[in-house]
């Protein structure tokens, strides 16, 4: 079996509003430590040898790593897995954005770009510490390098409006072959929770009404460019799905390295603190620093299935459900299918959300969620 | 023999709240050498916290003291009375048992208007009253003026009040002269049969429940066999004794003294407030003026809002019970609701405490239904029922008549403001019996109304249009008929019971239209749009409607996000604690609380 790997570079210059990933500001010292630690804990790993077919860098911002460093992780990875990668993603800030062009000669075949809005006035509302022009220059310079690329939008956030909304689809829809399009949600702990509470935006960013506007506007305005939605937030040209990401709400296995990163492996999940020193501790002395989360039994694994499953366009597998699990899906939820039929959509033996449906998520997947299973 | 009755003098304390009923009870009762026993127990603060944010006095044990007078010893009996409006019957009783009563007014305050009540109560029943005027510490005082008030809003001489600070002690021995020297002794008659007016009851975890008494005719002692002249139970005396304030055994109970028995008995329902003590051997052919049966006048549906906790509410109520025999209760289910209790109280104020102290004194969530009144149902075969669940009530097609029980009201006023609370009454189907000028300061105003339209806001209108000069007293009067329909609420096009109300015809549109609107407010949004219907049998009288929910909250779910919002979806459904699945529409039960509450 194929897994994927997931490695998290937990540095950032300079904290985002409402971003709530674990990342300090730091050192070149430090970051090398930190990727000896990496590299100590994939030596060590007991999936060592394993089949890798996508590798992910995320982070913070991966981009800050000077090159040699990467390269040093990027060679840890093929040497520690059997990989065989179909997709090496890493996760570029246009601020940091100076060697892009040298990672694809370390095996680097797709890039991440946070570009966010094309809105000055937007990028200064969420922290970012670019312009819309530098995201711009950064994309051109990419688009001669990579062929993959993918772009992350953020939608109803303050001073947004629809214009900016489609503007925005418009220019990055001609170099990204996928965007990631959010909704704004600001977990709590983020400078943006608080002022978002504090009424700051007051007038300036969408009521609920609004947001659901936008979403609805962006999944039209990305159709008619090409991309489609083939998951909740995230829309491509066919064939340039991410296939990393896949995994996740397909129920397949990754390894998470680093700080703060999570795994998923044979049926247990497991995550590791998200404490620079104490990781880098724990690797040296040997230790697994994993810790285990949940084992998931029968009823926890039909539940993420479904509640991953209908994240995706295609929806829920209703033959794969029967062999898997051994229950007729149409059956068994019947009344909770008939309930929520309205957002709902059944498609050549696939159970999927409709476009209302999406909007209401989290409604229909707590309706799905409230039954135990057999 | 009639001597030693001289020596003794029944008296009780009137108050406003925090004017100092319980510091000068303490300064009293240090004069007289008694130690006083702060053993309070956490429970019953809480419910002194409850009643002082109802702003009712805290009732007091009863005390007996001995105190030395220009040489003499007096026997002294401190009787407390319950404060509020619907134990007026309770009151009278206690009041039955004194021969007096100190009028405690704050100098900084002077007269409020709910002291009134219970001093009109204490007039009628014929008490000598001394007004107390305290704190007179504070800078801001003015007993002068307090004095002049008490002659003008009272009528009462007040030129020679004492004038004390309890919190100091200065001048409490003056009060005590006053009550030796103005209260009259006790009467009564020593050689007739046993006659004990029984004014209170508490419950000990030992001797089982304690009548509280006056003694008024003959004597008590342990040993005797006693029955209670209303209800026919016939009991053996294990015990008889004085509060010291600790329960304190002595021989022999006469004429004039106050003090409790205590006879083994296993329920405090056996105990009657009014009822008249005698002996079975030497029985008193008249029992005590003023016995009456005290019948509950509001109802509600008390639910846990955990259907789990069934049995923990029943205790609670039980326990409750224990020392409050007004209270009633019988077990009641409802199709929203689950099980739970259907409970009857002497009046509003009772039933808010009573919910109060579930919740704070035995930590429970409850869902309380509206308040409501028993009704006489006819029906066509000529059978007759008493509803007292709207739930319950026949259909239409078998009804013939339905009958709604009336009070008399009684209401004390200053004259101002006449006109208002004639209104007021008009409103509430209220017919006009009689005024009354009491005196230049007090008018006494009589309607009957029906006591549904009492149990709904008509105390606090009464109270707000009078400046809280007001006071209401209502007495049960009986049953009318009336155009009353049974108005039922609909969500999503299912009939929620727990919702329905009888109401009278005319009330029906705007109490219809007014908690259809409540639930639109209470119930939030879900998937779907939820019509709301108030309707009458198959009329719908009015509308509104939840809209649906636009959108969830659309987060990333990647690696890391997935054991988080795993559990975050399967609670979303078991809901923001405490959602009530009503049909295919969850209520929080908050909501259910705020709609059914009384409204302002």
């Amino acid at each position: 079996m194929n897994r994927g790997i997931y490695i998290h570079i937990p540095f950032c210059s300079s904290k985002c509003h409402y971003c709530d990933f674990y990342s300090i500001v730091t050192t070149k010292e430090i970051m090398a430590s930190y990727i000896n630690a990496c590299i100590k804990e994939m030596q060590a790993s007991t999936f060592q040898g394993s089949l890798i077919d996508t590798v992910y860098i995320g982070g913070g911002t991966p981009s800050l790593l000077p090159v040699k460093l990467l390269e040093k992780l990027i060679d840890a990875i093929f040497s520690s897995f059997a990989v065989k990668a179909q997709e090496i993603t890493i996760e570029v800030n246009p601020c940091s954005a100076q060697n892009i062009a040298a990672y694809a000669g370390l095996g680097i075949n797709r890039l991440s770009i946070g570009v966010q809005s094309l809105n000055n006035q937007v990028l200064a509302g969420l922290g970012r510490r670019h312009t819309a022009k530098e995201a711009l220059d950064v994309l051109e310079r990419a688009s001669t390098v990579y062929k993959n690329i993918s772009c992350d939008l953020m939608l109803a956030v303050p001073y947004q409006q629809e214009k900016d909304i489609i503007n925005d689809i418009n220019i990055l829809s001609d170099y990204a072959a996928h965007i990631s399009a959010y909704l704004l949600k600001c977990e709590q702990g983020t400078s943006m929770y608080a002022w978002i509470k504090e009424g700051r935006y007051a007038n300036a960013i969408a009521d609920e009404e609004q947001a659901a506007d936008y979403y609805l506007l962006a999944v039209e305005k990305l159709a008619q460019k090409g991309l489609a939605r083939y998951e909740t937030s995230n829309f491509a040209l066919p064939g340039f799905e991410s296939k990393h990401n896949l995994k996740y709400w397909q129920g397949k296995e990754y390894l998470g390295i680093g700080a703060g990163a999570h795994s998923y492996t044979q049926g247990k999940r497991y995550c590791i603190e998200p404490d620079i020193c104490r990781y880098i501790k724990q690797t040296e002395a040997g230790k697994d620093p994993r810790i285990m989360l949940e084992a998931l039994d029968r009823q926890a694994l039909i539940k993420e299935r479904i509640m991953l499953s209908l994240r995706l366009a295609q929806g829920l597998d209703i033959a794969a459900f029967a062999k898997d699990f051994d229950i007729d899906f149409l059956s068994f939820y019947k009344k909770t299918i008939e309930k929520c039929k309205r957002l709902l959509q059944i498609k050549d033996n696939f159970l999927a959300l409709n476009q209302q449906g999406f909007l209401l998520q989290n409604a229909v997947i707590a309706e799905f969620l409230d039954i135990s299973p057999a | 023999m009639e001597d030693r009755k001289k020596y003794i003098r029944n008296f009780c304390i009137i108050a406003h709240i925090d004017h100092g009923k319980s510091t000068l009870a303490d300064r009293i009762m240090e004069l007289a050498g008694v130690v006083q026993e702060r053993d309070i127990k956490e429970q019953m603060l809480d419910s002194m916290d409850i009643e002082r944010e109802r702003g009712i006095t805290i009732k007091l044990t009863p005390v007996r003291m001995t105190y030395n007078y220009q040489g003499q010893e007096y026997t002294l009996n401190l009787i407390d009375t319950p404060g509020h409006v619907d134990f007026t019957y309770e009151v009278s009783r206690s009041l039955a048992a004194c021969e007096g009563a100190l009028l405690v007014v704050d100098a900084t305050q002077g007269i409020e208007a709910q002291t009134l009540t219970n001093v009109y109560l204490a007039l009628d029943n014929n008490l000598e009253i001394i007004p107390v005027i305290n704190k007179i510490d504070l800078s801001a005082a003015e007993p002068d003026l307090v004095k002049q008030e008490i002659e003008d809003v009272i009528g009462l001489p007040a030129a020679d009040a004492p004038c004390v600070s309890a919190k100091a002690g200065t001048n409490v021995d003056q009060v005590l002269a006053q009550i030796i020297e103005k209260l009259p002794s006790p009467q009564g008659d020593d050689n007739a049969p046993l006659r004990a007016l029984i004014f209170d009851s508490l419950y000990d975890n030992y001797k089982g429940a304690i009548c509280n008494i006056r003694v008024v005719d003959g004597s008590v002692q342990a040993g005797d066999e006693i029955i209670m002249m209303a209800t026919g139970k016939t009991f053996e005396v294990s015990e008889v004794g004085v509060f010291k304030p600790k329960m304190s055994a002595i021989g022999k109970l006469s004429s004039g003294e106050v003090g409790y028995i205590a006879a083994s008995i296993k329920n405090v329902k056996d105990i009657r407030v009014g009822d008249t003590v005698t002996t079975v051997k030497n029985k008193a052919t008249e029992p005590l003026v003023g016995y009456k049966k005290t019948l509950p006048m509001v109802f509600c549906g008390i639910f846990p809002a955990d259907g789990a906790k069934y049995n923990d509410l029943r205790e609670a109520l039980d326990k409750l019970n224990l020392n409050d025999s007004s209270l009633i209760f019988e077990p009641e289910s409802s199709l929203a609701l689950g099980f739970g209790f259907r409970c009857g109280f002497l009046g509003l104020l009772h039933m808010e405490i009573i919910q109060e102290r579930l919740e704070r004194e035995f930590d429970l969530d409850l869902i309380t239904t509206a308040p409501s009144v028993s009704y006489r149902v006819t029906k066509t075969d000529g059978k007759v029922v008493i509803v007292d669940n709207p739930a319950n009530l026949p259909e239409i097609g078998v009804i013939e008549t339905i009958e709604e029980p009336i009070v008399k009201a009684f209401i004390y006023t200053p004259p101002a403001y006449v006109g208002a609370i004639m209104e007021l009454c008009q409103d509430k189907r209220g017919t006009f019996i009689d005024m009354v000028y009491l005196d230049t300061t007090r008018v006494k105003i009589e309607y009957t109304m029906p006591l549904s339209e009492i149990i709904y806001d008509f105390f606090d209108a009464l109270k707000s249009k009078t400046r809280g000069y007001a006071s209401l007293d209502y007495e049960f009067s009986g049953y009318q008929a009336g155009d009353l329909v049974k108005l039922d609420f609909l969500l999503n096009a299912e009939a929620c019971d727990a919702l329905s109300l009888i109401v009278h015809r005319e009330r029906a549109y705007s109490r219809g239209r007014q908690i259809a609107e409540k639930l639109k407010d209470a119930i939030p949004r879900q998937m779907f749009e939820i019509p709301i219907q108030a309707a009458i049998g198959s009329k719908v009288i009015a509308r509104e409607t939840v809209k649906a929910l636009r959108k969830d909250v659309l987060a990333k779910c990647y690696g890391g996000d997935i054991t988080r919002k795993k559990k975050l979806l399967e609670k979303q459904k078991e809901g923001k604690k405490r959602m009530r699945q009503v049909g295919s529409v969850q209520i929080p039960s908050e909501a259910f609380m705020s709609i059914l509450k009384i409204d302002n």
